[in-house]
């Protein structure tokens, strides 16, 4: 399994990936936390002041769901170039192609972690209600860890064919944050959609996340299954489609 | 004609480290570029259908070799040689055929595969190491080696982006090299940095041969490529051209480098020969009786028709007759000149070799083992005479050419007369 044969390349590549990410500027990881925490307050004073919404905790709802949006979209879009980004590695030597991909998927599940584990001081300071149940937390990231992978796999072999594709799925992410339930209280859609609301597994990891973060209660077992049923099935077609894009890649990147 | 081999049968015997097996590949070149969504869309709307050129860049390529063999890769540009070394390292899919390779393979392709300006030496030289597929742990022994070859100790934590190009080139080379494999593959490697760089590389490169290691060497250098190469293959056009001994691709090379002086050599001897046929020659060139005529000259090495030689290489001459007549003992001569200088001028007579009668058509060879003249056009004549040499039935006074050409200056002069210098 190439994961295995190529631990030690995927830690450098991850570490590296991290360490650009960070040191490349001054404040380093703060400024990556700052832009959450800045978009959680503009949407906290806007949405409770001039939508009034009533929602427990909507400061903290707010900030899970975007932090958790986060690693989706950071980690599909910089996945995505992780082929093109790394010329030399695909057009000089072998190695298997998915490591690349991995990698930087891996480094977004890394940064996602850093960000949640910021946020659970102010978890404690605002007085969420914690519970055992955070010990979940780490199941939920990585079933939703193989949704960000496998769909990476489909976008970084489809992107070395189209160029424009992030341009695209730009768009696709854009739809897809306010298609989820990120910034806005669950209880604003409407009943006769909810069935077709909740078909989709990232509306449903958003809600885990809450569950355990916030209200410390324990998701239901079905989210679970469909969640993870959901990540086999991103894993096993990304896969598919990296595993036919794969062989002509050192001609066109 | 065939070269033996010095090794003996111990070289036969040894097992394959490379099979590459009728291996295709074509490349698509679109005709225009449309590698976005948006151009696939537009192209389906406007009913541009997608048309590309196909570029073969190798055609059913064939060829093993043996471990612990330096293996070369010669042609011009374009000719498929970094294709076929991208394919044996996995770079590409061939689209046909098979590639088998035995035990661990280290591509250098490029110099600094993967380097990041952004991290420091040693992060570098650990992820180059994590890109060949070593841990940590075999990287930390090589570590201290590794940035003294590179002399580069004084900057182990420096950032990369912050070294200079000659800096880049040693610390990549030393970490490269520092990579234990079983096959080498190496692509013009040796033609970056300056000399005592390269000397280094070719240090090491014969420290990696003597410690019998597989390599694979692809060069516009034919001087590198004879230098290190055992066996070697031609490629052009993506089609295997010649494959063997070294020495012998070598001379294939320079034959079909030197194609267009090839071809006006032989040119020029057909239209002498054309005008023999019809009798209207020039006689400073052609004279005699015609009892027996010679009707075709070619030039050979060791394996194969060639006009261009290099000295010390074998040359055999191969003069066909024809005769109306019983011819009783004859005297075949022949002769070399330069600049109108007559260099030699053998006979059988003189080299006491009697024949005692030619009839009906026949074919007879000079052969010089080691060619000793040096680089320059050289004219060949050829003639058959009566024994005793004064009536000529048919002669050909310079009527036919080759050429010497060195990869390098051996001597000024004519002649290699193989002497030793010795100091007192």
């Amino acid at each position: 399994m190439y994961l295995f044969e190529y631990s030690e390349l995927i830690k450098n590549l991850v570490i590296s990936d991290l360490k650009v990410k960070y040191q490349s500027s001054a404040l380093g990881f703060a400024w990556s936390m700052l832009n959450p925490l800045l978009m959680m307050l503009v949407l906290y004073l806007v949405f409770s002041n001039l939508f009034k919404i009533e929602q427990e905790h909507f400061d903290l709802y707010l900030l899970i769901g975007i932090i958790a949006w986060r690693f989706l979209a950071n980690g599909t879009m910089t996945a995505m170039t992780s082929i093109v980004g790394k010329p030399s590695l695909v057009t000089k030597i072998y190695i298997p192609r998915e490591v690349l991909t991995f990698s930087m998927a891996m480094s977004a599940f890394i940064s996602s972690i850093l960000e949640f584990a910021v946020l659970i001081p102010l978890l404690l300071i605002l007085g969420a209600s914690l519970s055992l149940a955070i010990l979940l937390f780490p199941l939920i990231h990585v079933l939703y860890f193989l949704i960000v992978y496998g769909i990476s796999l489909a976008l970084s072999s489809l992107y070395v064919y189209f160029r424009d594709l992030n341009q695209i799925w730009d768009i696709v992410l854009q739809v897809g944050f306010y298609a989820a339930p990120v910034i806005y209280p669950l209880s604003t859609v409407p009943e006769k959609y909810m069935f077709y609301y909740m078909l989709s597994p990232i509306t449903r990891l958003m809600m885990m996340y809450r569950d355990v973060l916030l209200y410390g209660t324990v998701p239901n077992i079905s989210d679970f299954i469909f969640v993870a049923g959901f990540g086999l099935i991103c894993l096993a077609f990304g896969s598919m489609m990296f595993r036919k894009l794969s062989p002509r890649f050192a001609e066109e990147v | 004609m065939f070269k033996t081999d010095n090794n003996g049968r111990s070289e036969s015997e040894k097992p394959y480290a490379i099979e590459v097996n009728g291996v295709s590949k074509c490349f698509r070149i679109p005709h225009e570029k449309r590698v976005t969504v948006y151009d696939n869309i537009i192209g389906k709307i406007t009913g541009k259908s997608y048309t590309y050129e196909v570029f073969e860049a190798l055609n059913d390529v064939t060829f093993s070799v043996k471990e612990g063999e330096t293996f070369g890769i010669i042609g011009e540009n374009g000719s498929g040689k970094s294709t076929i070394l991208k394919i044996i390292s996995k770079v590409f899919v061939a689209d046909t055929g098979s590639v088998k390779v035995k035990g661990k393979i280290a591509p250098f392709l490029e110099l600094g595969v993967g380097f990041q300006p952004e991290l420091t030496a040693v992060e570098n030289v650990y992820l180059y190491g994590a890109i060949m597929g070593m841990n940590r742990a075999e990287m930390d022994a090589k570590l201290d080696s590794i940035f003294e070859f590179a002399e580069l100790d004084r900057f182990r934590d420096t950032k990369l982006k912050n070294y200079s190009s000659g800096m880049y080139a040693r610390l990549a080379f030393a970490t490269a090299i520092s990579v234990d494999p079983d096959v080498l593959l190496l692509d013009e490697v040796l033609a970056v940095g300056d000399q005592a760089f390269q000397a280094k590389c070719r240090y090491k490169i014969n420290e990696y041969k003597r410690n019998g290691k597989t390599i694979v060497f692809v060069s516009h250098s034919i001087e590198a490529v004879k230098e290190i190469c055992d066996n070697c293959l031609m490629l052009s056009n993506g089609n295997v051209v010649s494959i063997g001994p070294t020495e012998n691709v070598i001379s294939d090379y320079l034959n079909a480098v030197n194609k267009k002086e090839v071809e006006r050599l032989l040119n020029q001897y057909k239209n002498t020969k054309d005008a023999i046929e019809k009798d209207n020659v020039d006689p400073s060139i052609n004279w005699g009786s015609k009892e027996a005529k010679i009707v075709d000259i070619k030039f050979f090495n060791n394996h194969s028709e060639s006009y261009i030689f290099q000295t010390g290489q074998k040359f055999i001459a191969r003069i066909k007759y024809k005769t109306n007549q019983r011819i009783e003992k004859p005297v075949f001569g022949v002769a070399i000149y330069k600049d109108n200088v007559h260099i030699t001028g053998p006979n059988t007579k003189l080299c006491k070799m009697d024949i005692d009668f030619i009839d009906g058509e026949g074919e007879i060879d000079f052969i010089v083992d080691k060619l000793p003249l040096l680089d320059g056009p050289y004219k060949f004549s050829a003639a058959i005479y009566d024994d005793s040499c004064q009536h000529p039935y048919d002669h050909q006074h310079c009527a036919h050419g080759f050429e010497i050409k060195n990869l390098s200056a051996k001597n000024y002069g004519l002649f290699d007369i193989q002497g030793q210098w010795l100091s007192k």
